[in-house]
């Protein structure tokens, strides 16, 4: 990974968390989708139990492919994790393992697709416990989280993200690793920031902590897919066998 | 850390190599001293210290890395590899708090403890270790032979003379990877990484010779260092005392 004129940091052996400030008119334009899919959701519970109460776990509300495309902001997710992709891929020798790890190599392009998103609103108390993506429904490699809403209380003015305290409302990843106490750590606590993007692989563990008093922490969440162009030749040939073996 | 404009990379967790491209005048200088210290009959083998099953290996003295000017530059790329290290996600406030006398910021100071030149030859290897009593180590690769014998087995072609670090981690196996494969035959580059790192280096067939040359670092707050300062000082003056 080239940081700067001739610096060039490596460490194939970590999970990569990448984080990008989106532009405002997208800033604008993902909490239009989360308004609507909180209000659609709204609707739908009223002659049901309050959903927003306190609990536990904040319920997360499923986003449509169709809301990214009405607001025009699919394509941006998309982009994001192209580039996060790319840094993956420059991180070492990430690209020559993945060659001959996976079946099909050398892998010269890839796809991804946008397998799951959804809202969700935190409020005080609630908190989400240590989990991955890894293990959903449908496959996924890359998670992306963006946050959109932060209560002023755990606001941070600046990016000073202080361990000491003041972790209300923080995400944490927790990676694997932390060989030298020297120089690495387990733990990446991160202050929610309005308008900020995180790009983690869907193995790392996180979680988010439980803020106290007024406001909602509100972020919205996704999973995407990733696959080569060499990969989907091979199960495009292993489709195209099985009539074949059925006769 | 900042990849590029709007593009933040973060791994606290791991362990970082860095790699940068020596200036090439200091790098013929190196070449230089180099084959002066392997020519001189008084030269100070290091071996005795190092795993290397290898038979030439020789400490440069202080004096030698001041007069080259090789001395400036590593204390360059130790700071400037340190300043990474702290911009890994919260590594900067976690040292704060980690170490004694913080907060520390970026205000740390550096010492290069010890650097030796490796001179390796067919068949010579040296085997995973790690670097002890210091912070942070590096390798600058100064000479490849020009072709060397294939291997012996043909899907491990590219790793003969390789310098292999073997980092903790590898939680996923699609987007990590345990092991990182440097290739050697790449002269004239500095490759930066945590003393604790394990890695090794491959022989390989063949006339000519592989050389390297390393050095270890400290890495020190310079509050800490006020405070052992300061330290020394009581010490002394309760000394006087009792005298």
């Amino acid at each position: 990974m080239r940081f700067g004129e001739n610096w060039y940091v490596h460490a194939p052996w970590a999970q990569l968390v990448c984080c990008t400030e989106i532009p405002e008119d997208k800033l604008i334009k993902f909490m239009a989708v989360s308004n609507e899919v909180l209000d659609e959701a709204e609707a739908s519970l009223a002659t049901n139990d309050d959903n927003f109460s306190d609990g536990v776990i904040p319920l997360p509300w499923t986003i449509s492919d169709e809301k990214f495309v009405k607001y025009d902001v699919r394509t941006y997710i998309m982009e994001m994790v192209t580039v996060y992709m790319e840094t993956i891929l420059s991180n070492g020798n990430i690209q020559s393992n993945l060659d001959q790890i996976l079946e099909g190599g050398p892998h010269t392009q890839w796809h991804t697709r946008l397998v799951d998103a959804w809202v969700v609103s935190q409020k005080e108390n609630d908190y989400i416990p240590v989990h991955t993506h890894h293990n959903q429904k449908e496959s996924c490699k890359i998670s992306g989280i963006l946050y959109l809403k932060v209560p002023e209380q755990i606001e941070t003015p600046n990016t000073d993200m202080s361990i000491r305290g003041g972790k209300d409302g923080q995400i944490v990843f927790t990676g694997m690793g932390g060989a030298d106490p020297f120089s690495t750590t387990v733990q990446f606590n991160v202050p929610p920031e309005v308008g900020w993007l995180y790009l983690f692989p869907s193995t790392l563990n996180h979680q988010v902590y439980p803020f106290k008093g007024e406001g909602e922490r509100r972020g919205i969440s996704f999973n995407v897919d990733v696959i080569s162009k060499e990969q989907l030749q091979l199960f495009e040939g292993i489709t195209q066998e099985v009539p074949n073996e059925t006769e | 850390m900042e990849m590029s404009e709007n593009w933040h990379v973060n791994a606290p967790w791991a362990q970082l190599v860095v790699s940068t491209e020596v200036p090439k005048k200091l790098f013929q200088t190196t070449l230089k001293l180099t084959d002066e210290i392997y020519a001189d009959e008084n030269r100070d083998s290091a071996g005795a210290g190092l795993a290397g099953q290898i038979s030439n290996e020789y400490y440069i003295t202080q004096e030698k890395l001041i007069e080259t000017g090789l001395m400036n530059y590593f204390h360059e790329m130790t700071t400037k590899y340190w300043q990474t290290v702290l911009t890994n996600g919260n590594m900067w406030q976690y040292c704060d708090k980690k170490f004694e006398h913080g907060p520390h910021g970026f205000d740390y100071a550096c010492k290069i403890v010890s650097a030796w030149t490796v001179h390796q030859f067919e068949n010579e290897y040296n085997p995973i270790h790690n670097h002890s009593n210091c912070k942070i180590s590096a390798v600058m690769h100064l000479k490849f032979p020009k072709k060397i014998d294939p291997p012996v087995k043909d899907h491990t072609g590219g790793l003969d003379g390789n310098l292999i670090f073997t980092g903790m981690g590898d939680a996923d196996e699609w987007c990590t990877s345990s092991v990182m494969n440097c290739k050697a035959a790449n002269v004239g580059w500095l490759h930066l990484f945590p003393a604790s790192l394990g890695h090794s280096v491959y022989p390989f067939k063949g006339e000519g010779e592989r050389r390297s040359l390393a050095f270890n670092a400290d890495v020190i707050s310079k509050k800490q260092v006020d405070a052992i300062i300061e330290q020394e000082k009581i010490q002394q003056e309760n000394q006087k005392g009792v005298n």
